[in-house]
């Protein structure tokens, strides 16, 4: 299917070698004390606007992007690809809100993680562990989404997947870049993506603009793409869709709802929140990182013009290599190269910060909490950089050992999971109110039930419950679980507060979540380097 | 005397983020743009209207922060 092309190969390598440089040279950027979890996990908070936007939209704009909504787009249509626009439309109200909150408590009280927040507003270890795990856990498939977006790259270069090594199919190359990986952010911390993701989102913008130029002109226009899009859905009217069928319009709003609640409330956006230096920096970009969502909306359309190209994936390889098929269709070979480094860089930097954000976790939430309570700052450092090497190396083994079709539906199920940390994470920016057990149970039912569903479902994240008879619309299960988990909370809260079941120590106080702060005014230069 | 400016900054600030419902209103009500005309350049009006939107919103968001919400 795909053929092996030098020049494609070698432009690939020469980028990927650029970057890999600036990986461990980034241990050296603003430089400081990478013994100190703040340091290494958070990059010091010492990010300006420019930095920030470049960390977060490489950081948040993943493999998800660029291969799973351009898939979704070719394979299903509108309801599982075109969410994804109101979804990171919606997402940056919410974060002007809510963000500048999270950032100012976290920085007066030194939190890293949002477990830190939860087991200081709460009073509740139990809690905060229930959110350290949930982030990790919900984190893993994401990371292997990341792996699986190299891996089509790697696979549309033409360059064989696993090598025999003594008999055993090794996967080779992935695991190579893996390695590499896992190297430059042990050594740099967050400092290493943050100074990639300059030049991925560059290597993107650029791939997406030849894009939007060469295929619209080649393929007759938007009126051309769009009339072949109609046509496949005359070919395939229960199975792909260009417009929303009326039993679809619940699944489609719960989608970008639900998802638009969820982005913040993972570890790796958490984490380039906070490794900002101001409230501003953050509001600030909830105005600028629409940029990138325009990308998504652009980069999902070209779903709909392999479908206008002809481009038929075999069966074997499915829907996500329908964007590659295409580029290697349409372009030259020294393009297709950059195109492929673009998505592999693109899929670096998500993977190293969700690492990172998961090993703060891991080591703030578990490790200090419930292991080695007296560790020192060193100590914290040195566990947080081998956790985020065995975190990696846990979603390589996921995606060697789960099938590629089923890493997407995985993240999608970790889109459910990480959801259920609303209460305790956003709602605790506002009230103490709730109950830490109530919190507690709401979080656990909701877990579990939201899991029994995707699976009751197939692996979907999508599903028609009906209680008692009645039957509610399909919609995304992270969606109906976030209000069942809402409603024990408040229903719970009143009943164990009645009978005595211990209320936690809130031990932040009001002026925590509204710091003033004077900084002074950002020069370009200082808010580059 | 310098707290009376400042509660005054408050209270227009959170006034003003009520403008944020808008595009919730707007896109989470799908039946209001799922439909192909009106196209523009080709494409079907529930496929621009929102790339429109994320212009939109992002103005929006914009205008919030240099009013000082």
């Amino acid at each position: 299917m795909f053929t092996f092309n030098p020049v494609a190969f070698t432009v690939f390598i020469i980028f990927f070698l650029i970057v890999t440089g600036m990986g461990f040279i980034a241990a050296r950027w603003r430089r400081g004390d990478l013994d100190q979890i703040n340091e290494w996990g958070l990059a010091g908070r010492r990010f300006g606007t420019t930095v920030t936007w470049f960390l977060l939209g490489g950081d948040l704009y993943t493999a998800y992007t660029f291969i799973a909504v351009p898939a979704a787009m070719f394979g299903l249509g509108v309801l599982n690809g075109w969410f994804a626009v109101p979804y990171t439309i919606l997402v940056y109200p919410i974060i002007f809100i809510l963000m500048p909150k999270f950032w100012s408590v976290c920085k007066q009280r030194g939190y890293v993680t949002a477990a830190d927040f939860v087991k200081d507003r709460f009073g509740s270890r139990t809690l905060a562990f229930a959110i350290a795990l949930t982030g990790i856990i919900a984190t893993l498939p994401y990371i292997a989404l990341q792996m699986f977006g190299i891996q089509v790259s790697l696979a549309a270069l033409g360059i064989p997947l696993s090598v025999s090594i003594g008999g055993l199919q090794i996967e080779l190359p992935l695991l190579i870049a893996f390695l590499i990986l896992a190297a430059y952010t042990y050594t740099s911390g967050l400092r290493a993506p943050a100074m990639i993701a300059m030049v991925k989102d560059i290597m993107i913008f650029i791939v997406l603009i030849a894009l939007l130029i060469v295929l619209p002109a080649k393929l007759g226009g938007f009126g051309a793409i769009f009339a072949a899009v109609a046509k496949k859905h005359a070919a395939s009217p229960t199975t792909f869709f260009e417009f929303l069928s009326p039993k679809q319009n619940w699944a489609f709003v719960s989608l970008a709802l639900g998802s638009a609640l969820a982005l913040f409330l993972y570890p790796h956006s958490l984490t380039g929140v906070l490794s900002s230096n101001s409230k501003n920096v953050v509001k600030r970009n909830t105005a600028l990182l629409p940029i990138y969502s325009l990308m998504l909306g652009l980069l999902a359309l070209t779903g709909y013009m392999a479908i206008a190209a002809g481009i038929k994936p075999p069966k074997s390889l499915g829907a996500n290599y329908a964007m590659p098929l295409l580029i290697n269709a349409q372009f030259p070979p020294w393009f297709a190269g950059f195109a492929f480094a673009a998505i592999s860089i693109g899929a670096l930097v998500p993977a190293a910060v969700m690492s990172i954000a998961a090993a703060n976790l891991f080591t703030r939430n578990i490790y200090k909490e419930y292991i080695s309570p007296n560790a020192s700052e060193r100590a914290e450092s040195t566990v947080a950089k081998w956790a985020s090497f065995v975190l990696k190396f846990g979603a390589v083994l996921f995606i060697i050992y789960i099938p590629t079709a089923q890493v997407i539906n995985f993240q999608l199920l970790g889109g459910i999971w990480i959801l259920q940390t609303l209460p305790a994470v956003f709602l605790g920016l506002y009230t103490n109110w709730f109950n830490r057990w109530a919190l507690l149970i709401g979080w656990f039912v909701a877990e579990v039930l939201g899991t029994i569903l995707f699976s009751a479902a197939g692996l979907k994240s999508v599903y028609a419950i009906s209680i008692f008879g009645v039957s509610f619309p399909a919609m995304y299960t992270a969606f109906s679980m976030i209000i069942l988990n809402l409603i024990l909370a408040i229903v719970l809260t009143p009943i164990f507060n009645v009978i005595g079941l211990g209320r936690g120590r809130d031990i932040t106080v009001a002026t925590d979540y509204d710091a003033e702060e004077v900084l002074p005014v950002e020069a370009g230069r200082e808010a580059l380097g | 005397m310098s707290v009376q400016p400042q509660t005054q900054a408050r209270t227009r600030r959170t006034w003003l983020r009520v403008f944020l419902i808008i595009p919730f209103i707007v896109l989470l009500y799908p039946p209001f743009y799922n439909s192909n005309d009106p196209t523009f350049i080709g494409m079907p009006f529930l496929y621009w209207f929102p790339l429109l939107w994320i212009l939109l919103t992002a103005i929006l968001t914009g205008a919030l922060y240099f009013l000082g919400a």
